[in-house]
């Protein structure tokens, strides 16, 4: 078989250089063998979608218009240990592509129908680069591709023709600016596997310091990958990333039946060296993992309702916002079933702009240049990202946008953002809660929140400290902390640490709450602030349309999310409700833990 | 507390694993006479020289392991006994199962997949009640996973005692409680359901424990793997050479399993085994919108097992051929009458239509069709014909047979069974699950991990005591066409797989999903390859009908899946002719061909 190499001619620019490797050394630069092996796999596929676009033809069916191809080559690492045994240590080279046709024109085409990622076609391009092939596999994922796109399209004309639309929104926005940035892979970074797996081992042997704790394990995954993209409109553009989680999750049984679980991890955007210093931070991680599970489950439970003031520390208002904004303000149009669109699934903020959301001493700002761990240079459409002033004194001015137009904002702002399992869809970057006012100091705020709470009628009042993390921890692990529903409400992860603040300051941890879905207007009610904010790396999916959709669990929290940073003060907010979690339990275990034997 | 992780959902191809029932990608039968013959060897064993290898295990010394697993269940047995569970806990039993797996794919020259993976899991089994009556007993006419038996829980992959028996104790209390929720659904069912006069049988059996390690061959899986990639670009690239493939796959893997069981009753025993295999397969697709395919695959014991690479090339260019040669041919007819099924499609037919048939457990659940369940001691089949399951073979001459294994996943012995005898139904193939008089296991019982065990094919051998040369074959094939006065008879020479409905609930019917099947004229026009056939029946019938057998046997290796999960089965066969099949219309995919040619210079 020949495969002709094409010459072609690209403007190199040094995206995607991936930060220090585990040496600390600034990463290796792709070579110009490796760009060059990535342009002609992109003069490939370019080629391929210009023969569809001009070729694929049905009789009734509309003509393809755009094309998308994206492909992503990754090595995984994941290892996993469990009470000094090493349970997973594997090392993988994995590989996935795209191709998504659009047919019609921008105005209309076959997308925004609900169950319309269909028409995305999936397959495996080679482990290495080979234009030829790929260039085979795009031609079949393209014919297929068009097919799902004629038969969307279809239906969609079918579903328009019985509803009286107002004002029709296009389907597809403006293209970015003319784009043709290749690097090229970098070389793989140095990962000492061995030494990161007897760092996970050893912090897992902690466990046995903690008896009373049932389960835990101790997780390091890494994932770099290199990613390209290619259009029909001749954009093409790549970038490589480095991702890595170092995760301890544990669950136990408190006294009183009800299996409690916890969970924390660092987001690290470079490879962790097995050094030291990591293994410190690694027993650190896992001994205060230990200490919260077991202060949870030895907690006492609330007894009572509560729906007076909350006070969220930083880092449980970070997570709340993480969970709020990014579903809420995006601006994507909900999708299009038979019944019209499904209003349910409409960010709360898309109807809102210019309407005040939150108080007037209150600013949100996504900016992606604030922190390179959520930042980055392009989106996955090809959009540089823009410094976003999403609410401004408390008036909603933007909305997290990608190329799909919404109802108001019709343009990109460069927030289509591609998961490694190439998930594409709105997120923040670097979201950032300032306050011009009402700050307070930590006394101070907890003076307040107790105030309110009185003239609540509450001689008591709580703190949220965290939220659980369910990216990491996935569903809960009973039935009783089931996730609620309400029509235009957004449900909210379980508290993870909750204390009780009664009117002379006495903090007790408790547990057993749960907080009831709230509509987006609670931020309204946002009464003051703390002076000291606090930044929260995450990683969050895209296409979240609620807290449902974080419960990915600690082996998708790399592969089906991107990384951001939240950054906010301590906040106290009326118009929670903490509710009493109500369910049985099952009875304590029969059989004594190997390292109860003793008590036993 | 969970799985690997995935970057993305691969678009990989099925692992072969075709079929509702049973992936049979078996060996080429010998060449026949028309058309024309393949240029490979195939595993095929003439009668008359039937030489069975059935290898002496190497004894092992007992892995570390297994006194762990034994100590913990000791441990937990007797908490059990001392709380007085309600119901008492009468068995346990820790089977460890570790699988180290090499798989590489490429497809058109160029390398997709190139995985190692080594993994760990634990099986408890609990069981609750008594013998008699316990939590393994069907529900609803299943049997499967959440009753108590068999967990797939990951495990260390090193001998580390304290996370070994933290698994074992988080596992262990869920199984009981499955165990103990289950059989109080069983035995409230049980008050509700009329009796039979019979007795019930019991759902355990007793057996004396087995106390053996055996060696398993270790595996190179650095050298496998070398010599692997540059054999699969290889053939890959020839296997692609043509404009009527769409897409194509070859595959090479390589598997080794070791298992560790102990159990409350004192058996420690200790196995496995290494698989390798080679598989070829093309798509493509027919005008009318037909999807079409070809499959071959090569198993072995070892990679030694596997054929050379000439081989392998010329098999890559003959399923190409025939992938273009079915793009032509006509759309099969719904048709009844005679045929000849040869070697691997008369292979899947036993296998489909008596071995399932014959698995224990399925005579004794109220919801099972039961077909044979009532017919120990009658003629099923033609008086010539005896059917055996033997996993204790590991070769058949130089064959190998992948349903070969020493112990059960209950640590019972496998045993040859003769379970036809001139055509007359002897037993069933059993695990400790007793059936009706039949009280002892034949070493059956088989599961993948995270499954129950229950009766399960190993080596299906089908033998018959008159045969006839393949010409003569044909020739009773013609004459029967003509005393039928058939426009034309059927030759199946290929099946890749298949599947059975056991269920009352739907008909006692099988389906077997033949590749490459021909049209033959009793006036001497040249055999006619015809597409789109599916030959369906019903077992009692579908016995009635064979009227002779051929002299040469070949081999199906495949991965079967039932109840138990997926596990390696092979079925050896004689071509046999039937008197009356049917054959149905196969699915037909209506999507048109790719819209647009294949891209320039992307074909070979």
């Amino acid at each position: 078989m020949s495969r002709r190499a094409r010459a072609v001619a690209v403007a190199v620019v040094a995206f995607g250089l991936g930060p220090a490797d585990a040496s600390g050394r600034p990463a290796e630069a792709p070579s110009e063998r490796a760009r060059d092996a990535t342009a002609r796999e992109v003069a490939a596929a370019s080629d391929e979608l210009a023969r569809g676009l001009s070729g694929l033809r049905l009789p009734s069916a509309p003509a393809p218009y755009f094309t998308v191809a994206r492909w992503i080559r990754a090595q995984v690492w994941s290892i996993a240990a469990s009470y000094g045994g090493l349970v997973r240590d594997l090392h993988e080279r994995q590989q996935v592509a795209t191709v998504r046709v659009r047919v019609g024109a921008p105005e209309r085409d076959d997308a925004g129908m609900l169950g319309a990622d269909d028409t995305t076609v999936r397959f495996d391009p080679a482990l290495e680069t080979d234009p030829a092939y790929l260039r085979r596999r795009v031609w079949l994922a393209q014919d297929a591709s068009f097919r799902h796109a004629a038969r969307a399209y279809a239906r969609k004309e079918g579903m328009l023709a019985r509803l009286q639309v107002d004002v029709p929104i296009p389907d597809l926005g403006p293209p970015p600016p003319s784009r043709n940035d290749l690097s090229g892979p970098p070389p793989p970074p140095q990962v000492d596997r061995e030494g990161l797996a007897q760092a996970a081992r050893a912090a897992s042997e902690r466990f046995a310091a903690r008896p009373e704790v049932d389960n835990g394990e101790v997780h390091v995954a890494i994932i770099t990958d290199h990613f390209v993209t290619v259009t029909s409109e001749g954009a093409a553009f790549d970038r490589a990333r480095t991702r890595a989680l170092v995760a301890v999750v544990a669950d136990m049984q408190a006294p009183d039946g009800m299996r409690v679980d916890h969970g924390r991890a660092l987001h690290l955007a470079t490879v962790p060296a097995a050094d030291e210093a990591f293994e410190r931070t690694l027993n650190e991680l896992t001994d205060r993992v230990l200490q919260e599970l077991v202060a949870l489950a030895e907690a006492p439970r609330i007894d009572e309702a509560y729906d007076g003031p909350l006070l969220f520390e930083p880092e449980a208002a970070a997570q709340l916002l993480g969970v709020l904004v990014p579903s809420q303000a995006s601006g994507t149009p909900p999708p299009l079933s038979e019944s019209g669109r499904v209003l349910e699934l409409e960010p709360a903020w898309q109807q809102r702009l210019g309407k005040i959301v939150m108080p007037p001493f209150v600013s949100l700002i996504d900016d992606p240049a604030a922190d390179p761990f959520g930042g980055y240079p392009i989106d996955a459409e090809g959009f540089a990202p823009e410094r976003l002033r999403l609410v401004d004194r408390g008036r909603l001015t933007s909305l997290l946008m990608t190329r799909t137009p919404g109802p108001v904002l019709r343009r990109s702002n460069g927030h289509a953002r591609l998961t490694p399992a190439l998930d594409v869809g709105t997120q923040i970057s670097n979201l950032v809660l300032q306050a011009h006012a009402r700050r307070r100091s930590r006394r101070a705020l907890e003076g307040e929140l107790l105030r309110r709470a009185r003239e609540d009628g509450y001689d008591y009042a709580y703190v949220l400290e965290s939220l659980r993390d369910d990216v990491l921890l996935g569903p809960p692990p009973r039935d009783s902390a089931g996730m609620m529903a309400g029509t235009g409400k957004v449900p909210l992860p379980l508290p993870a640490r909750l204390w009780r603040i009664d009117r002379n300051g006495r903090r007790t941890l408790v547990r057993g709450a749960m907080l009831a879905p709230v509509a987006m207007r609670v931020l309204r009610r946002i009464r003051a602030t703390g002076t000291r904010p606090v930044t929260l790396h995450l990683r969050l999916p895209v296409h979240a349309r609620g807290p449902a959709d974080h419960q990915l669990g600690v082996d998708a929290a790399l592969s089906h999310t991107v990384d951001v940073t939240v950054t906010s003060p301590a906040l106290i907010i009326d118009g929670f409700e903490l509710l009493v979690e109500r369910g049985e339990h099952e009875r304590p275990p029969l059989l004594i833990h190997p390292l109860r034997q003793d008590a036993g | 507390m969970n799985g690997a992780p995935h970057v993305m959902a691969p678009c990989r191809w099925a692992r072969p694993v075709l079929g509702a029932c049973v992936s049979l990608l078996a060996c080429h039968p010998r060449p026949a006479p028309d058309p024309p013959p393949r240029p490979w060897p195939e595993p095929a064993v003439a009668a008359d020289h039937w030489a069975v290898h059935r290898p002496e295990p190497t004894p092992a010394a007992p892995p570390a392991v297994a006194s762990i697993l034994a100590a913990e269940l000791d441990r937990h047995f007797e908490r059990f006994a001392a709380v007085q569970t309600d119901p008492p806990v009468y068995y346990m039993a820790y089977e460890l199962v570790r699988t180290q797996q090499l798989w590489i794919e490429a497809e058109d020259g160029v390398l997709l997949t190139d995985d190692t993976s080594d993994e760990r899991l634990l099986d408890v089994d609990v069981r609750v009640g008594s013998p008699a009556l316990d939590n393994s007993h069907a529900i609803g006419g299943t049997v499967g996973t959440g009753q108590g038996l068999g967990s797939g829980a990951p495990v260390a992959l090193g001998d580390a005692q304290l996370s070994l028996a933290q698994a074992i104790w988080a596992e262990t209390e869920a199984q009981v409680r499955n165990a103990v929720t289950a059989y109080a659904e069983i035995r409230a069912e049980q008050e509700l359901r009329a009796t039979d006069d019979d007795p019930p049988p019991a759902d355990f059996s007793v057996r004396h424990p087995a106390k053996r390690f055996v060696e398993v061959p270790p595996l190179d899986d650095e050298a496998a793997r070398a010599a692997a990639i540059p054999m699969v670009r290889a053939v890959s690239t020839v296997l692609a050479d043509s404009p009527a493939v769409l897409e194509s796959r070859v595959t090479f893997e390589l598997v080794r399993t070791t298992r560790v069981l102990v159990d409350t009753e004192g058996s420690r025993t200790g196995d496995g085994g290494v698989r390798a295999r080679i598989i070829l397969e093309v798509h493509g697709q027919a005008d009318d919108g037909m999807a079409l395919s070809r499959a071959a695959t090569f198993e072995g014991h070892v990679v030694a097992d596997l054929p050379p690479l000439t081989t392998l090339r010329s098999a890559a260019k003959t399923l190409r051929e025939e992938l273009e040669a079915l793009r032509k041919a006509p759309l099969a007819e719904p048709y009844t009458g005679p045929a000849l099924l040869d070697g691997r499609s008369a292979a899947v037919f036993f296998h489909e239509i008596v071995g399932h048939r014959l698995e224990g457990h399925r005579q004794k659940i109220d919801e099972e069709g039961q077909t044979l369940a009532d017919k120990v001691g009658k003629r099923i089949f033609p008086w010539f014909l005896d059917i055996q399951d033997d996993p204790t073979i590991a070769r058949l001459g130089d064959v190998p047979l992948w349903g070969h294994y020493v112990l059960d996943d209950e640590g019972v012995y496998a045993e040859p069974v003769s379970l036809v005898e001139r055509g007359r139904l002897r037993t069933f193939l059993l695990s400790r699950s007793p059936v009706g008089p039949f009280v002892k296991s034949n070493g059956h019982g088989r599961r993948e991990p995270g499954h129950p065990v229950v009766a399960r094919q190993g080596n299906l051998i089908v033998r018959a005591r008159r045969r006839l040369p393949h010409h003569e074959l044909r020739d009773e094939l013609v004459a029967e066409i003509r005393r039928q006065k058939k426009p034309y008879g059927l030759w199946i020479r290929e099946a890749e797989s298949g599947y059975t409905l056991t269920d009352r609930s739907g008909p006692q019917a099988f389906k077997v999903n033949p590749t490459l099947v021909y049209r033959v004229f009793a006036d001497g026009r040249p055999d006619e390859l015809i597409r789109g056939a599916d030959l369906v029946g019903t077992p009692l019938a579908a016995f009635e009908t064979i009227r002779a057998a051929g002299d040469r046997f070949v081999v199906f290796n495949g991965m079967c899946g039932a109840e138990s999960g997926w596990v390696p089965v092979s079925a050896v066969s004689p071509a046999i002719l039937l008197e009356t099949i049917e054959i149905e219309r196969a699915a037909h995919e209506r999507d048109r061909p790719p819209l647009l040619p294949p891209p320039p210079e992307a074909g070979p």
